[in-house]
């Protein structure tokens, strides 16, 4: 007896003197047995019964044990392919005995195909015909977006592959429309297509559908190699993204689709990745144009720093030499006026020994009138005393003779003084006219000077050494010197008109 | 989602450009700091948009599937 028995034997001991009903013990046993719910691997029996809602099959294994099964339709269609016989095929369900047949029956409730078998080999024709009929043309796939915004997404609702797809899209503005999709089994393929075409009415602008579901066995993604999915795919306008289980899972919607990415998490990643590319290519070019300009600038500074040195040293090189040009022309003048000034100089040096000599003349006049004074003194005493005595008579005569000798003399000493007088007087006078002259002759002599008057053709007129400045002093018989700029000639005034 | 907005794809294409202009060998002053002043312009708006930009997520099955069926 096993353990399991021995367990049923003792629970089930007190029901041993009850008496059941027919129905009672169908009930019963079935309360035991459909709680085992299981899943099966066995190979398709030869017969397989077909009804519209359902069917009758037997599991079978090689040591000759069978395992009568019933469906429901939609089971069948759920697994996406075909039964048929020999087929190995997994099946999850409860045991049943069905009360109005008292027949055993394993219910199934999901069932799949084992291994790659007959899939496989329809899934390759199938493949190879859609090629050839242009599906997975490279040349037909539709580009997505540099810079997706609006995004389509046909997933589960609530599964992984929804979770990963969102955790993986980076926040980058994306408006993200979802449509909860079976993505399993038959139905799911009526779901995706129905989405497809709900995005492509509604959402015609979308930048990109993406179509995700996670990993899973080979018979699960069956829907995916569906050619009626194949073809919806084909027609739709929006771009679409295909993202279905694994790396190694190729499904036909992935040859068809416009870009396949391997996971649902590849599908969010690649959306984000060209934005998330531009953040740090903007970062880069804005560091790169501020680099340029702040370097461009930098170089035009030292440019007008080099032109403004270069203008400042040509133009006080310029400067320089205007103040040689000026210094030179100063010098110059100095040296025209110094030689006036030398010859006003000259002039007055003249006049003072001029002058000089007139005062001597005058002072030996003096004296010798003085002598002469003197020795008419004496001579008078003596003629008085040789003729005092005998010369009474003429003493008279004398003494008036020497009376009139004094005021002679006197007059003469009056007309020294006079003479005197007026050369003091008319030296300062002179001084005056020849100063008032002098600085009038300075103004003159900037425009020309006494040679070159007499150069011109202008000549000094004397008589007896005096410069005549009228024709009236002149007289006919007159000597006269005439100067000219080169020498002196003497003439005689013939006839004066007057 | 039909509004006109800023159009980050040419922004960025522009900037590509601006960009691209600033490589070469000899560059003329005027015209660098007008396309300096229109890429810094376009950095900005497309920095903005970079910024604000959290996700939005909105369910449509059961809005449209009615109109489907």
């Amino acid at each position: 007896m096993s353990a399991y028995s021995k367990k049923w034997d003792q629970s089930l001991a007190p029901l041993r003197e009850k008496i059941f009903t027919v129905s009672e013990i169908v009930d019963f046993l079935n309360d035991l047995i459909k709680p085992c719910q299981v899943t099966v691997r066995g190979e398709v029996g030869e017969k397989i019964n077909e009804y519209p809602r359902f069917l009758f099959f037997n599991l079978v294994d090689k040591k000759g044990a069978v395992l009568p099964c019933f469906a429901f339709r939609n089971v069948l269609d759920e697994m996406g392919v075909d039964l048929k016989p020999g087929m190995e095929v997994k099946i999850f369900g409860y045991p049943e005995i069905r009360k109005n047949k008292g027949s055993f029956n394993f219910q199934v409730k999901r069932m799949s195909p084992v291994g790659e078998g007959d899939l496989k080999k329809q899934f390759e024709i199938l493949k190879k015909r859609l090629d050839e009929e242009g599906y997975f043309d490279p040349i037909k796939k539709k580009p997505i977006p540099d810079f997706p915004k609006n995004i389509g997404l046909i997933t589960s609702k609530g599964s992984d592959a929804e979770k990963d797809f969102i955790t993986h899209l980076e926040d980058c503005g994306f408006n993200i429309f979802s449509y909860n999709s079976r993505v399993e089994g038959d139905s799911a393929l009526d779901d995706i297509i129905n989405g497809i075409e709900v995005f492509s009415k509604n959402f015609p602008e979308l930048d990109s559908l993406v179509i995700t579901r996670g990993g899973g066995s080979w018979e699960s993604l069956q829907a995916f190699n569906s050619e009626k999915l194949v073809k919806a795919v084909f027609s739709c306008r929006i771009p679409i993204i295909s993202g279905i289980g694994h790396e190694n899972d190729v499904t036909l919607i992935d040859l068809v689709s416009d870009l396949r990415v391997s996971t649902p998490t590849d599908a969010g990643k690649f959306l984000s990745g060209s934005w998330r590319d531009a953040k740090g290519f903007i970062n880069q070019v804005e560091k790169s144009l501020n680099g340029s300009t702040v370097r461009m600038i930098g170089e035009a500074n030292r440019f007008f720093e080099r032109s403004k040195k270069l203008l400042f040293f040509k133009t006080s090189e310029l400067i320089r030499r205007k103040e040689k040009n000026l210094e030179y022309l100063l010098s110059g003048i100095t040296a025209k006026v110094r030689l006036k000034i030398n010859q006003f100089d000259y002039l007055e040096r003249e006049f003072g020994s001029q002058q000089k000599k007139v005062k001597t003349l005058l002072l030996q006049q003096m004296d010798r009138l003085n002598v002469l004074g003197e020795s008419l003194e004496k001579q008078k005493s003596d003629i008085l005393e040789k003729t005092e005595s005998g010369l009474i008579v003429r003493s008279e005569s004398l003494r008036s003779n020497g009376f009139k000798i004094g005021v002679a003399i006197r007059r003469n000493k009056e007309k020294i003084s006079d003479l005197s007088y007026n050369l003091e007087k008319s030296k300062s006078h002179w001084g005056k006219v020849i100063s008032t002259a002098l600085s009038a002759e300075k103004k003159r002599l900037i425009i020309s000077s006494p040679n070159l008057k007499l150069k011109q053709g202008y000549s000094i007129t004397r008589r007896e050494g005096k410069v005549v400045k009228s024709s009236e002093v002149l007289k006919s018989g007159d000597l006269i010197t005439t100067d000219f700029a080169d020498g002196t000639t003497n003439s005689r005034v013939q006839k004066k008109d007057d | 989602m039909t509004k006109k907005e800023f159009d980050f794809s040419e922004a960025y294409k522009e900037i590509e450009e601006i960009n691209e202009w600033f490589q070469k060998e000899e560059i003329d002053l005027e015209e660098a700091l007008d396309r300096y002043e229109r890429g810094m312009e376009l950095i900005e708006k497309c920095k903005k948009r970079l910024e604000k930009s959290k996700n939005k997520f909105e369910e449509i099955k059961e809005k449209y599937s009615n109109e489907d069926a």
